[in-house]
């Protein structure tokens, strides 16, 4: 059975299930509304390391938004033991995994895709030849964030303080896809590509690539009894 | 039905422990295509585990578990299309209805949205009305008879029901020992736990009544098989008394 199929049925459940509910979208994107607001108010909006403060708070905020929708989304698959439900269907495990992976990517970019242009214009930040470079900062570091989630929160919705679990897994894991981030977005606030931006970009694929590869291997063996 | 030969379930030695709880120890089964059996036994006597072990969701500490052959740690696709399984929880998603549930499932079968399918199991269970209810809507009963229908949906050889009857009303029951029996086909295999003796002695061809995570009895049922019966109650006794 192919993958892509059952995955996407996942993920189309998935996605219905928060239409219907709306239980991360409205929580998390509150969230990290809030969040950009207060960081309006605190941070200097001019002066010298505005873009570098500037990145880090939005790579926060979204890592923040990515733990919380992620946590939500293992979660419902363990009540009523939906999950039992997955493993004893045809699909294979690997598309279990890639079935999350495309919902929680969905629930954080459109997170990502409302917050950073309100963010952009709160804290009087000007892009503008950035922009590319930007959403594929956003894209690059969002796939690797969500990534090593996803498949962390295969291991915490299994114990008992699941919510504290998963950022302890998941934080150290994700460093240097999150340095990467922020460094390109800082780049990409300045209007442009700066001194390193093209290593940053190619460790976040690097990144990409080998989690995503060993999350498909692994998830497997992490949903074993 | 696809066109597939029957499949037999084995086990050899399947010990499981979790932590220091042993549930199995060293059981040693066989199971036909074309039986259908009652597995009873106190609280904690193992049989959910044996279900979730022949189902593919637990893997044994020791020993092999092998449904038509193929070792159920290595079962691909394929084999598990042709499991059903219900577990004490309804692996149904409480914020879709029932229909969503049974057109996911559907899916993941390969069953395009499943219209007839659903349409079937609806009819069955006499879920029609309460088909586009959200699961979370639905008495504890009408749950049950939608997560039997979710397992039942995709027409499975191998039909593991972890205590099936939990919730019924009495005219669920008896539809459901009526669906029983008629699935009990010569290609199929039916492992049904069960609490009640006189449901184990009104539908099921032979009783397995685990004691400590061991098989203590393994008898062919008759109709009335007041000897089998009694030889049960003995044992719940002992276990009581224990």
């Amino acid at each position: 059975m192919s993958w892509i199929a059952p995955s996407l049925t996942i993920a189309g459940k998935d996605l219905r299930l928060e239409l219907r509910t709306r239980d991360v979208i409205a929580s998390v994107g509150l969230f990290v509304l809030l969040v950009v607001v207060m960081a309006s108010f605190s941070f200097p909006t001019t002066g010298e390391g505005r873009d570098a403060v500037a990145a880090g708070v939005l790579w926060m905020a979204f890592m923040f938004a990515a733990l919380l929708g992620m946590g939500r989304s293992m979660a419902i698959e363990k009540e009523d033991a939906c999950m039992d439900g997955l493993l004893t269907s045809p699909a294979p495990r690997e598309s279990i995994f890639l079935g999350k992976l495309t919902a929680n990517l969905a629930f954080t970019g459109v997170v990502e895709l409302v917050i950073l242009p309100v963010f952009v214009v709160l804290l009087r930040l000007a892009p503008a030849g950035g922009v590319p470079l930007l959403l594929l900062a956003t894209a690059l570091g969002t796939l690797g964030l969500v990534t090593v989630g996803t498949l962390f929160s295969a291991i915490a919705v299994n114990t008992r303080g699941r919510e504290a679990i998963l950022p302890l897994l998941v934080m150290p894991v994700s460093i240097p896809v999150m340095i990467a981030a922020v460094k390109v977005t800082q780049a990409a606030f300045a209007g442009g590509t700066g001194e390193g931006t093209v290593a940053w970009v190619l460790l976040m694929v690097a990144y990409d690539a080998l989690f995503l590869l060993v999350a498909i291997a692994t998830f497997p063996y992490l949903t074993e009894g | 039905m696809q066109n597939l030969p029957p499949l037999g379930i084995h086990l050899q030695g399947v010990a499981k422990a979790f932590g220091r709880q042993v549930a199995l120890r060293a059981v040693d089964l066989d199971v036909t295509p074309g039986s259908y059996v009652a597995l009873m036994g106190a609280n904690g006597a193992g049989k959910s585990t044996m279900l979730k072990v022949v189902a593919g969701l637990v893997t044994p500490t020791r020993g092999t578990v092998t449904v038509g052959g193929v070792d159920m740690r290595r079962a691909g696709p394929r084999l598990r299309a042709m499991v059903g399984y219900v577990s004490h929880e309804t692996m149904l998603y409480a914020d879709l209805s029932g229909r969503e549930n049974l057109s996911f499932h559907a899916k993941l079968h390969g069953l395009g949205r499943g219209t007839d399918a659903i349409d079937r199991a609806a009819d069955r269970f006499g879920i029609g009305s309460y088909l586009d209810t959200p699961v979370r809507s639905l008495s504890r009963g009408m749950r049950q008879r939608v997560a039997l229908a979710r397992a039942l949906l995709h027409d499975p050889r191998v039909v593991l029901l972890d205590e099936p009857f939990t919730g019924l009303d009495e005219a669920a029951a008896i539809g459901l020992t009526e669906t029983l029996e008629e699935l009990a086909t010569p290609e199929r295999v039916l492992m049904v736990t069960l609490h009640d003796v006189a449901r184990a002695m009104s539908g099921p061809r032979r009783l397995l009544a685990l004691a400590g995570g061991r098989i203590v009895i393994d008898r062919p049922l008759r109709e009335a098989d007041d000897d089998v019966a009694a030889s049960y109650l003995d044992l719940l006794r002992t276990e009581v008394a224990r």
